[in-house]
C-alpha cells in the first residue's frame, strides 16, 4: 500500500514538472480518481493547449519507451502466446483513449515480428479497415501469419 | 529492419525529450551513446550517475519518476489480473 502512495506522489510531481499542470489540481484529482487518467484521458484536468500538447508528447514517449524496453528484453520480439502479444499491443495502444486505431503485426514462421504497421486511425467510435490493403502489405512482407489489433475506447482492447 | 525500427524509436524518444525540456546537442549525443551502451531502461534507471547538464538531468529525473510509476502501475494491473491482492 505504501508503495502505491510513494509512486502516486512521484507520479504527481513528475506530471506537474513535465506538463505544467498545477500540482494541487493533479493531487485533488488523484485523490478521488485513477491518477493515470491524466495521461489516458487528458481532458479530465482541462489543460490549456500547451499542457495538452505536452501530455500528448508524454504519451508518445511512454509508448516508444515501452516498446524499446520489450525489444531489449527479448532482443527480437517473438510471440510465444496471447499474453505476450497482448502486452506488445497494449504498449502500442495503451495510452490511446481518444481515437480508434487498427494495427497489424506481420509475423514470420517462428512468430517473430517482421513489421508492425498502423493501418488506420479513426475517430472516437470507428476507424476504417480495407482488407485489400492489408493483404497487399502481407504479401509485401512475405509473412506467414499476422495479428490484427483494434482498440475500443470503452471495451478495452481486442486482438484477433 | 528490426535495428532500423529500434534506432528510429530511440531517435523519437530523444526528439520527444528535446521537445519537452530542450536538450543541448552535446546532451543528445551523450544520451544516444548511453542508451546504446546501457539499453533504454538501464539508462533511465541510472541517470544520476551520468555526466549530463543540470537542466537535462532534472528533466530526465522527472521522466524516470514517471516511468517507475507507470511500470509499478502496469505490474499491479498484471497482478490483479492474476488474482494477487496487496494489503
Amino acid at each position: 500500500m505504501s508503495r502505491n502512495i510513494r509512486y502516486s506522489d512521484d507520479f504527481y510531481k513528475s506530471i506537474h514538472m513535465l506538463t505544467g499542470l498545477p500540482i494541487r489540481r493533479i493531487q485533488e484529482y488523484g485523490r478521488e480518481n485513477n491518477p493515470f487518467n491524466i495521461l489516458e484521458h487528458p481532458m479530465v484536468l482541462e489543460p490549456n493547449e500547451k499542457q495538452l500538447q505536452k501530455i500528448n508528447k508524454l504519451n508518445e514517449f511512454i509508448s516508444s519507451y515501452n516498446l524499446l524496453r520489450i525489444e531489449e528484453e527479448q532482443n527480437k520480439i517473438k510471440f510465444s502466446g496471447p499474453q505476450e502479444s497482448g502486452r506488445y499491443f497494449t504498449s502500442l495502444l495503451g495510452g490511446v483513449k481518444d481515437k480508434e486505431r487498427f494495427i497489424i503485426a506481420f509475423l514470420d514462421n517462428n512468430n517473430g515480428i517482421i513489421e508492425t504497421r498502423t493501418h488506420s486511425e479513426g475517430g472516437l467510435g470507428s476507424t476504417v479497415v480495407y482488407p485489400r490493403e492489408i493483404l497487399k502489405m502481407a504479401m509485401a512482407n512475405d509473412c506467414a501469419k499476422m495479428i490484427l489489433c483494434h482498440n475500443h475506447r470503452r471495451k478495452g482492447m481486442l486482438t484477433y | 529492419m528490426k535495428n532500423t525500427d529500434q534506432n528510429e524509436r530511440k531517435e523519437n524518444l530523444i526528439k520527444t525529450m528535446s521537445w519537452l525540456f530542450g536538450l543541448t546537442e552535446e546532451d543528445e549525443d551523450e544520451i544516444r551513446v548511453l542508451m546504446d551502451q546501457f539499453g533504454v531502461r538501464d539508462f533511465f534507471l541510472n541517470i544520476e550517475g551520468f555526466n549530463l547538464s543540470q537542466r537535462t538531468r532534472t528533466g530526465l529525473m522527472n521522466l524516470q519518476k514517471l516511468i517507475l510509476a507507470i511500470e509499478s502501475h502496469q505490474t499491479e494491473d498484471a497482478d490483479q489480473r492474476e488474482g494477487i491482492l496487496y494489503e
